[in-house]
């Protein structure tokens, strides 16, 4: 009986992770840049209305066209990365740290304090994230500051337990005995034993995560929940756009293209970072 | 005053849920036990006799939940000064769980060197390249990982780390048990020979009998959380007669190649 030769295809998949890690990481990278020199970067001013110029088609002055207030499409791309990054960044990284903390802490101590912590987490895991929008947008009024801080409460649940199951493995290990035995704080453990070793892991839920807090983000402007016009964001593009979407499909092509790109590259960085590290993710 | 005295030690495990009712375990009951120094205390026992738990309460890892661990007269549970981490030591039986993968041979071993001590670089360096060379490793092996290691090599990594700061006493659970025959030999001759050179005490943790007649002056033997034996002396070990010695006896009997061929 022939048997297939598996080995060419198994080369083929990993040249092909390597080639996804180091375009995904470039695209990714040079969109940050692009995000922070936008003020330089972008052609014209992305809030000033000209109606002059509204709904122009792309020329050397406005490479991607204008929109219906003859506000510069390209310039607000470029700002609306700013927003759609650095807010997926800082809600990635708040509730990373809340939950990297209350994790560790539950994880490391066990016992009642574990019992406590979790039951809180299940409480909040009880609420979807809408629910939790709705609820705060309901009390305060729509915008970005509501949105980020209902999806930072939302987040952490989920970094706290896998961080907890993490630590807890970890824990069992008797390297961590030795620590103690050795003289080691609690606080150096954490710092020199466990860190090192949830870092892997961190860095895959990291990046698949901020993937979903810029969808997140992107779908609650458009909602008309999160980023307030005259503000530049995708999401809340699109929803400006939609209006036109017979006319001039384009206004909103061009902000869903973007945040179809952003987040399949950083879905496709997390996966062949799990597997380049042998993480496997937890299920959302 | 002996080195190390356990008195009326009792442990229970109890798993601890927020609102809900507590099950709990005995695993020790009533143990008592002294070391003297420089000697070798054999501890057997089957699996799951409560020994490694023993071993853990010795080592200030796990509060007994009555009676006292004295070490060299003082009560380590109830004393705010941590000195007597310096002087226990251990070495446990899975070399590959009881090092951090993420850290040197060198990092590993200079751990208890840098919480306990404060030499300066270069001479914590020389240190390093002593007791990397006192187990049988080369200076090279301190930039290694791990992962880089043999189980027996690893071993000899937490042996050295274990002597790194002069302790008195070190707990060995099980350190030779998963090695080889020809590694359990030569980590038994130099675990040998550090005793004599640094005048250790050691508490000899295993179910294998023939690892603790090689090292150890006493044995206790313990049985579903109580001591059910002790023996003073090697020659009235070997002579025991005791059932649970015998079963210990047996058990290690049965795993040998020989005594299978026989039986069957
Ligand atoms: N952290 C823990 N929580 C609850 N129960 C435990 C814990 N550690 C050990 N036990 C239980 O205590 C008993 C004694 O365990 P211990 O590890 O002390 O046995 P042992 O004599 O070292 O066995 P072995 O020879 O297999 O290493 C076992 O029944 C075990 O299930
Ligand atoms: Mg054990």
């Amino acid at each position: 009986m022939n048997v297939p030769l598996e080995r060419p295809r198994l080369l083929d998949r990993l040249s092909n992770q390597r080639l996804i890690l180091i375009g995904c990481s470039a695209f990714l990278g040079l969109l940050f840049l692009t995000a922070l020199a936008a003020p330089w970067l972008a052609p014209h001013d992305p809030f000033l209305v000209n109606l002059a110029v509204k709904l122009q088609e792309p020329s050397w002055t406005y490479p991607l066209g204008t929109d219906p207030l003859g506000r510069c499409t390209l310039s607000r791309l470029l700002y609306g990365a700013r927003v759609s990054l650095g807010f997926a960044v800082l809600i990635f990284a708040s509730s990373l740290l809340i939950g990297l903390l209350i994790g560790t802490l539950a994880g490391y101590i066990g016992g009642w304090v574990d019992q406590l912590l979790m039951r809180f987490c299940d409480g909040v895991m009880a609420f979807p994230s809408l629910i939790l929008v709705l609820g705060l947008v309901g009390i305060f009024g729509p915008g970005l500051k509501q949105v980020i801080i209902a999806l930072m409460l939302v987040q952490w649940v989920y970094y706290a337990r896998m961080f907890r199951g993490l630590v807890m493995t970890l824990k069992e290990k008797n390297f961590i005995a030795a620590a103690r035995v050795n003289g080691s704080s609690h606080w150096k453990i954490f710092r020199t034993h466990l860190l090192p070793n949830i870092l892997p892991p961190l860095l895959v839920i990291g990046t698949l995560e901020m993937g979903w807090a810029i969808m997140d983000i992107s779908a609650m402007s458009f909602l008309g929940l999160g980023v307030q016009s005259p503000a530049a964001e995708w999401g809340a593009m699109i929803h400006e756009g939609k209006s036109y979407i017979r006319t001039n499909p384009e206004l909103m092509i061009y902000p869903g293209v973007m945040i179809m790109l952003v987040i399949a590259s950083f879905n496709l960085l997390g996966e062949s970072l799990s597997e380049r590290f042998g993480v496997t993710k937890p299920p959302k | 005053m002996s080195l190390l005295q356990m008195e009326h030690v009792s442990h229970r495990y109890g798993s601890q849920r927020f609102l809900s009712r507590q099950t709990e375990r005995t695993v020790l009951q009533d143990v008592s036990l002294t070391l003297e120094a420089g000697t070798c205390l054999g501890l057997l026992g089957q699996s799951g006799a409560g020994k490694s738990t023993l071993g853990r309460i010795l080592l200030g890892l796990e509060r007994p939940t009555a009676g006292r661990v004295l070490f060299e007269g003082q009560d380590i549970y109830r004393t705010t000064a941590n000195d007597y981490r310096q002087d226990i030591q251990v070495v446990f039986q899975d070399s590959f769980a009881a090092v951090n993968p993420k850290m040197t041979a060198g990092q590993i071993i200079a751990e208890p060197l840098t919480n306990f001590t404060r030499l300066a670089p270069d001479a914590l360096q020389h240190r390093l390249v002593t007791l990397i060379e006192q187990v049988g490793l080369t200076r090279a092996d301190l930039a290694k990982y791990p992962n880089q290691f043999s189980g027996g090599q690893l071993q000899r990594i937490c042996i050295a780390r274990a002597i790194a700061t002069n302790p008195k006493l070190i707990i060995l659970d099980e350190a030779v048990s998963s090695l080889d025959m020809v590694n359990k030999a030569l980590i038994l001759a130099l675990l040998g020979e550090l005793k004599d050179k640094y005048d250790l005490s050691y508490l000899f943790i295993t179910h294998d009998l023939q690892a603790a007649q090689a090292l150890s002056d006493r044995f206790v033997i313990l049985d579903q959380g109580q001591i059910v034996g002790e023996y003073p002396t090697r020659k009235a070990f070997a002579d025991a007669t005791d059932p649970h010695v015998l079963a210990i006896k047996n058990a290690m009997l049965a795993t040998h190649p020989r005594y299978r061929t026989i039986r069957s």
